[in-house]
């Protein structure tokens, strides 16, 4: 049984769109986080929007994002849209039409995290089918003012347990949460 | 003079109350199911009655309170300015003390300061009066009680088009199981 586990970074209003604002809050410490979270998971799960600029962006960067960036060219990704096609590239396949089936027996198999990133879309779809094992709200100190939201409105009220907070030496707070009622 | 502070309970996905107004366990950290505070909320609790001199909110906001009598023992013994355009006939119940103010957010900031003294003003909800504080530029601090639940709807604190990009600087992280106190500076640029 794997995790599904959704780790954003989000303003304090909630954005998640196009998150430049992040930039000015790097610090050692939220690498190592972002690091650790990589090594734990051996899969993405990304929203089209998401994959697409992730499929354009990381195989540029790959000499100088490292180890991290191996893993993010490498770890098979599986992509949910309703419009792309395959073959796709950047190790990616297609979810078919019921996310909740595919994304359920993908949870079923052997292997380490499935982690989404960005993908708002998505995440929403996964919250309302109750998909979600972990979130990891990264919030940044912003109130950005404009920009698509990480959560929609129009889903049912979900009860959560915060297990673990963390601060970073810059900006940053990770906030991780997990269903109420439900084991880490 | 004090400092004005945004001081609201949201939820993770940004709503300060459901599609019907309901609470949703947003405020079970000030108000416990169980009936005993945790020490760790009540030291915030304590640390903003301590600091409040005045409370500022909007009709919305006072009309709910009243409803439930919120006012009536409430830890706030100070002046509360109502912002609105029609003044209740009768004042809640209970011995607050409320200004209903009728000309504008920056003249109920202004006498809300002038009340608090070298106290805080609390700007304590809902939406409009929270955003319309941001605009004035008047708002030093950002408070947010972080309650672990995703609403799915209903009125959110922060409003797009409302306010423009705010930088803020994290001054603190507070966990306990029924919030996350989050405390922010408000960096003004000019």
């Amino acid at each position: 049984m794997r995790k599904i586990v959704v780790s954003e970074f989000v303003s304090l209003d909630g954005v998640m769109e196009d998150p430049g604002w992040t930039f000015q809050f790097e610090s050692e410490d939220r690498d190592q986080f972002k690091f650790d979270e990589l090594a734990a998971a051996d899969a993405l799960l990304l929203g089209r929007t998401t994959y697409e600029g992730f499929a354009a962006a990381w195989p540029q960067m790959a000499e100088q994002t490292g180890e991290y960036g191996a893993w993010m060219n490498g770890y098979p990704k599986y992509v949910a849209s309703t419009t792309l096609e395959e073959p796709l590239e950047w190790n990616a396949s297609l979810l078919g039409d019921d996310i909740a089936e595919e994304i359920s027996s993908l949870k079923q198999q052997d292997g380490k995290d499935i982690l989404v990133f960005g993908s708002a879309d998505l995440v929403n779809t996964l919250v309302e089918h109750d998909l979600v094992d972990e979130y990891r709200l990264m919030i940044f100190p912003v109130i950005v003012g404009n920009g698509k939201r990480l959560f929609a409105d129009g889903i049912d009220t979900k009860n959560l347990e915060l297990v673990d907070m963390k601060t970073f030496d810059v900006g940053a707070v990770v906030l991780t949460y997990k269903p109420a009622g439900t084991e880490a | 003079m004090g400092k004005v502070i945004l001081d609201m309970a949201v939820s993770l996905d940004g709503f300060i109350a459901g599609p019907n107004e309901e609470d949703t366990g947003l405020h079970d950290w000030f108000f416990p199911p169980s009936g005993s505070v945790g020490a760790v909320d009540a030291r915030i609790v304590e640390e903003s009655v301590d600091t409040t001199g005045a409370i500022l909110m909007g009709r919305r906001a006072y009309d709910l309170g009243d409803r439930v009598d919120g006012f009536v023992d409430t830890p706030y013994k100070v002046d509360h300015f109502v912002l609105t355009h029609n003044p209740p006939e009768r004042a809640a119940r209970g011995e607050t003390a409320f200004a209903f103010v009728t000309d504008g957010i920056e003249s109920a900031l202004e006498q809300a300061r002038t009340a608090a003294g070298e106290r805080n003003v609390a700007v304590g909800g809902g939406a409009s009066v929270a955003q319309q504080a941001l605009g004035t530029g008047f708002v030093d601090e950002v408070q947010v009680h972080l309650a672990p639940v995703l609403l799915g709807g209903g009125i959110r604190l922060f409003e797009h088009s409302r306010s423009g990009k705010i930088k803020l600087e994290r001054t603190r992280v507070v966990e306990s199981p029924f919030a996350t106190h989050l405390r922010f500076r408000i960096i003004k640029e000019d």
